[in-house]
């Protein structure tokens, strides 16, 4: 499910909004879990959840993930 | 007032009124536990009439009547559950979580379950292996490969619970059930192919299997969600 090559900056995005993961969630809605498991890099988000969780924190996709080179 | 008369008063009071929505909601809340209600006695009762040594037509229609309240049974309670579910979903994340632990905690549960339905069923195969095997045996057989269904169902999200809240079926579940369902495919292929050389080795011994490699199959798509839904929650 995780790609060692996906960076994400997904929580300290969230942290700076003030949100909680639950709060999150609710905003991009999906489950709590899944918004854990892509901050820890475990699940890979598609294009659409990717950019369904910018759209909820205000930022570009690019801004949340990255590709480690 | 309103017209008194007999006219005015049918147009007044069915024609015009209203129902109110929880009194119709409450007829749909009954629906559900009515039809399994039915259900089980359909079942018990045709359990019971072929238990109790019935042949011929009687013993026909009792088997019916029995599988008719399997299949009622089985719909009155997934229409209950689904209509909980529905009636308190008013999505909150945590509620989401909730329900999240709760199928977990049905997809370790109930495979524990199947299994024990299993193993009491070997004494009802053999019976009906050798032509001895009554209705009762029947349905003692039929009874942890229909249960072992709802695992495999609950995992794919058709549920009542999932059903009545889409936002469970979101895509890190998808990703959980591809993975879940690609080992129970494997399981099940693996234990039909193992069922078949023993069958041709000894017919008796295939048929055996068949029950057991359903059961393990349908567990394994279940245990495998499970896994991996508490591996998520570490993250």
């Amino acid at each position: 499910m995780g790609d060692p090559r996906l960076g994400s900056r997904l929580k300290e995005a969230r942290t700076a909004a003030g949100l909680t993961q639950a709060a999150l969630a609710e905003k991009a809605r999906v489950t709590r879990k899944t918004v854990n498991t892509v901050e820890n890099g475990v699940f890979v988000p598609s294009t659409v959840l990717a950019l369904e969780l910018a759209r909820a924190l205000d930022t570009t996709v690019e801004a949340l993930f990255f590709l480690k080179d | 007032m309103g017209d008194m008369s007999p006219q005015g008063y049918f147009e007044e009071n069915i024609l015009t009124r209203s129902v109110p929505p929880s009194a119709r909601h409450g007829a749909r809340r009954l629906k559900g536990p009515i039809l399994a209600a039915v259900g089980a006695v359909l079942l018990i009762g045709g359990a019971v009439v072929g238990a109790s040594g019935a042949e011929g037509d009687a013993a026909s229609a009792a088997g019916v009547a029995a599988g008719a309240g399997l299949v009622l049974g089985l719909a009155g309670l997934f229409m209950a559950r689904r209509r909980d579910a529905g009636c308190a979903a008013h999505g909150d994340t945590t509620r989401l979580d909730q329900l999240q632990k709760r199928r977990t905690r049905q997809l370790v549960i109930y495979p524990a379950i199947m299994l024990g339905l299993l193993a009491q069923s070997f004494g009802s195969l053999h019976a009906c292996m050798v032509g001895e095997g009554r209705l009762v045996d029947v349905i003692r057989v039929l009874l942890p490969v229909l249960y072992g269904w709802i695992t495999p169902l609950i995992v794919m999200g058709w549920d009542g619970v999932t059903l009545a809240n889409r936002e469970l079926d979101d895509e890190l579940t998808q990703s959980m059930r591809a993975r879940s369902m690609i080992l129970a495919f494997v399981v099940l292929m693996a234990g039909a192919t193992i069922a078949l050389m023993l069958g041709l080795w000894n017919p008796a011994y295939g048929v055996t299997a068949l029950p057991i490699v359903l059961a393990v199959g349908g567990a394994a798509a279940g245990l495998r969600f499970a896994w991996l839904d508490r591996e998520a929650e570490r993250g």
